[in-house]
C-alpha cells in the first residue's frame, strides 16, 4: 500500500550496514564469542564487550518499563476507541433501520434511545465479543497451519530449543512451543493467546543465517509478544475491524438504494432524520479506511513493544538490531515475491516480508499509515534510544 | 445514607487491602520460584560437566590443567551445594555460591579454550556439549536476572506508597538482589600454545 516515494534501492549502499557482504548460509559470520552474557544486569556496560555485528550503536537510555507500559496504554486505547467506533457505527445503522417515533414532546434522552439504535450499537458489541471468542479459541492453530509450521525436532534444532529456553527463563515464563517452518526466507513469529500456551515459529532460513545472538534477540522479540499478550490484542483488534468493514459495506448499500422503512414513517422523519442519513453517509465511507489505519497503528505500536521487551531480556541491544538489519535485507531481497502464506500472515512476521523492492523498484523507507510494521530504521532508531 | 456512603468507602478500603496483600504474596512467591530456577539450572550444569570433560579429554591432552581445575571445582560444587541445601547456614551459602562462581569461571575458560581448536570443535559430539554447556551458562545467567527482577518488582511494592503500608502491617520485607563479584564478570582469558 502506502510506498514512500524518494528513495532508491542503490542508496541503501550509503547506510554504514549496507557494506557487510552477502551471508554465508550455514556458518555464524558474527563471532559468538559473547555468548556467556555477564549476569550482571548491565546492558550500557555489557554491549561494550559484545561482538561486533553493528557498528557505532550505543543505547542511550535504559527505561523498558516506561516503554512498555506506555506501549501498553496506547494499545488499550486503540482498543477501546475501535470498540466505542464500531457500537457508533451500529449505533446509526440501526437509526437508519428503524427509525425512531419522535412526538415533540419526548425528551432527548428519549429520543436516542428510541428506534434501532441502540439495538445496532448492542448487535455490534455482541457480534464482536463472539466472533472474537471464535478466533480467539481457533485463530494461533489456522495461522501456524497456514505458515506451514512443523514441531521442531529436539535433536536436530537443539539450539533453537536451548534459545526458547533460555527466553522463557528470562521473561519468568513455560517454555513455548518451538516450531520450524520450511521456507529459506528469513522471519518469525509468535501465536497464542495467553503467555503460558504460546509457540514460537521461525523459519529454515533464519535459522541459517542468523548468529547464536541474533537468533536469540529474534526469539526475544517472539517471547516479547508472548508476555505481552499481543496476539489478543490483535485478534479482538481484527475482528473489530472486519465487523465495521462488513457493516460500513452494508450501510453504504443501504444509503444507495435507500433505507428499508424509512420512506413509510416519513410523517416524524424531521431534522434527525435528515442528519443521521447524512452523518451514516458520511461515516459509512470513512469508516473502514480509518478503523484499517487505526488496526496498522496498534500493529506498529505492538512491534516497538516487543523490540523492547526483547532487550530487556537480553540486555543485548546489539544483537537485536543486527538481526532486524538481516531481516530486513533479506525482506528486501524476496519482497512481493514472498510465498502467499507470508502475504496471509503479514502482520504477525517480526518483520514484514513484503516490505520489500515492489514492481516499481521502489521500496519504502518510512512507515506509511497502512503499514503493519514501522519501518527498520525506526525500529533501530527506538532501540538506540529506548523510551 | 450517610452509614451507607461510610461502610462504602471501608468496604473499598477493604478490598484494596486484600488486593495489595495478595499481590505482595504473590509476588514473594514469584522471588522464592525464581531463586529456584537458578539452582535448577546450576543442577544441570553439574550433570554436563562429566560428559563434557569426557568428551574432550583426548583432543586437549595439553590443556591438561583446565580440564583438572574443571573437575575439581565442579566436585567443590557439587558437595557445598548438598551442603547449603541439607543444613543451610548462611556460611554454607556462601560457600556454595563461591564454589560454583569458580566452576563458572572454569566452564568459560574450558569453553573459549574447546572455540579455539577447530579440530576440537568440530566433532559433532563435542560441538553439540559446548552447545549445551553455553546454554546453561545463559540459563543461570537468564535465570538470575529473571530473580532480580522477580525483586525489583517485589521490593517496589514493599516500599512504594501506599503498598507500603500494607506491606508493614503484615512484615513484608525487602530482598536483597543477587549480586555478582569482578571475578566473576571478567572475561575470561585464554592462553593459546
Amino acid at each position: 500500500m502506502a510506498r514512500g516515494k524518494g528513495w532508491r534501492p542503490w542508496q541503501r549502499q550509503a547506510s554504514p550496514w549496507a557494506r557487510r557482504g552477502p551471508w554465508d548460509t550455514g556458518t555464524d559470520p558474527v563471532p559468538d564469542e559473547g555468548t556467556m552474557p555477564d549476569p550482571a544486569p548491565d546492558p550500557i556496560r555489557e554491549t561494550e564487550d559484545r561482538p561486533e555485528p553493528v557498528e557505532g550503536i550505543r543505547i542511550d537510555r535504559t527505561d523498558f518499563a516506561g516503554a512498555i507500559r506506555a506501549n501498553r496504554r496506547k494499545s488499550l486505547a486503540i482498543c477501546l476507541g475501535l470498540t466505542l467506533f464500531g457500537m457508533a457505527l451500529g449505533y446509526l445503522v440501526g437509526w437508519w433501520v428503524a427509525p425512531p417515533y419522535a412526538p415533540e414532546s419526548t425528551g432527548t434522552l428519549a429520543l436516542l434511545l428510541s428506534g434501532g439504535g441502540a439495538v445496532g450499537a448492542a448487535v455490534m458489541a455482541v457480534a464482536g465479543g463472539l466472533w472474537s471468542t471464535l478466533a480467539l479459541t481457533t485463530g494461533d492453530r489456522m495461522a501456524l497451519g497456514i505458515a506451514g509450521a512443523r514441531e521442531a525436532d529436539p535433536v536436530a534444532d537443539r539450539r533453537l530449543h536451548n534459545v526458547v529456553e533460555e527466553m522463557a527463563i528470562a521473561a519468568g515464563l513455560p517454555k513455548p512451543r518451538v516450531m520450524v517452518i520450511e521456507t529459506e526466507m528469513p522471519n518469525a513469529f509468535a501465536a497464542g493467546l495467553s503467555p503460558e500456551k504460546g509457540t514460537i515459529a521461525v523459519t529454515r532460513g533464519l535459522l541459517n543465517r542468523l548468529s547464536r545472538d541474533e537468533l536469540q534477540a529474534v526469539v526475544a522479540h517472539e517471547t516479547g509478544h508472548l508476555a505481552n499478550g499481543d496476539s489478543r490484542y490483535m485478534v479482538v483488534v481484527s475482528v473489530m475491524v472486519g465487523l465495521i468493514v462488513i457493516v460500513a459495506a452494508m450501510a453504504r448499500r443501504l444509503a444507495y438504494f435507500g433505507g428499508g422503512s424509512r420512506r413509510g414513517s416519513d410523517r416524524n422523519g424531521g431534522n434527525a432524520l435528515a442528519l443521521v442519513a447524512l452523518l451514516l453517509m458520511v461515516v459509512a465511507i470513512l469508516a473502514p479506511v480509518a478503523a484499517q489505519a487505526m488496526q496498522f497503528a496498534l500493529s506498529r505500536q505492538r512491534e516497538y513493544l516487543a523490540d523492547a521487551t526483547a532487550v530487556k531480556l537480553t540486555r543485548n541491544p546489539k544483537a537485536m538490531i543486527g538481526a532486524l538489519m538481516r531481516l530486513d535485507e533479506a525482506a528486501a531481497a524476496t519482497g512481493r515475491d514472498a510465498p502467499t502464506s507470508a502475504r496471509a500472515l503479514e502482520a504477525l512476521w517480526i518483520v514484514n516480508p513484503l516490505d520489500g523492492p515492489g514492481e516499481s523498484g521502489r521500496r519504502r523507507r518510512r512507515a506509511g499509515l497502512f503499514s503493519t510494521h514501522p519501518s527498520i530504521d525506526d525500529r533501530i532508531a527506538r532501540i538506540r534510544a529506548m523510551g | 445514607m450517610e452509614i451507607w456512603i461510610i461502610l462504602g468507602i471501608v468496604a473499598l478500603v477493604a478490598l484494596y487491602a486484600i488486593a495489595t496483600y495478595n499481590g505482595l504474596v504473590g509476588r514473594r512467591n514469584g522471588v522464592r520460584n525464581a531463586f529456584a530456577q537458578i539452582s535448577v539450572q546450576l543442577k544441570r550444569r553439574h550433570d554436563l560437566v562429566p560428559n563434557l570433560v569426557a568428551a574432550v579429554r583426548d583432543a586437549m591432552a595439553f590443556e591438561r590443567e583446565t580440564l583438572e581445575a574443571v573437575v575439581a571445582a565442579r566436585g567443590k560444587a557439587v558437595a557445598a551445594t548438598q551442603r547449603a541445601e541439607q543444613g543451610g547456614s548462611a556460611a554454607d551459602r556462601a560457600q556454595a555460591l563461591a564454589a560454583e562462581r569458580e566452576l563458572g569461571a572454569g566452564l568459560g575458560r574450558l569453553l573459549a579454550v574447546v572455540e579455539a581448536y577447530p579440530e576440537i570443535r568440530s566433532g559433532t559430539h563435542v560441538s553439540e556439549l559446548t552447545e549445551e554447556l553455553r546454554s546453561t551458562e545463559n540459563r543461570i545467567a537468564f535465570a538470575r536476572q529473571h530473580y532480580n527482577d522477580s525483586i525489583q518488582s517485589y521490593n517496589d511494592r514493599v516500599q512504594m506508597f501506599p503498598s507500603n503500608l500494607i506491606a508493614g502491617m503484615f512484615g513484608f520485607r525487602t530482598e536483597e538482589f543477587f549480586q555478582v563479584d569482578a571475578a566473576e564478570t571478567a572475561v575470561p582469558t585464554v592462553s593459546l600454545r
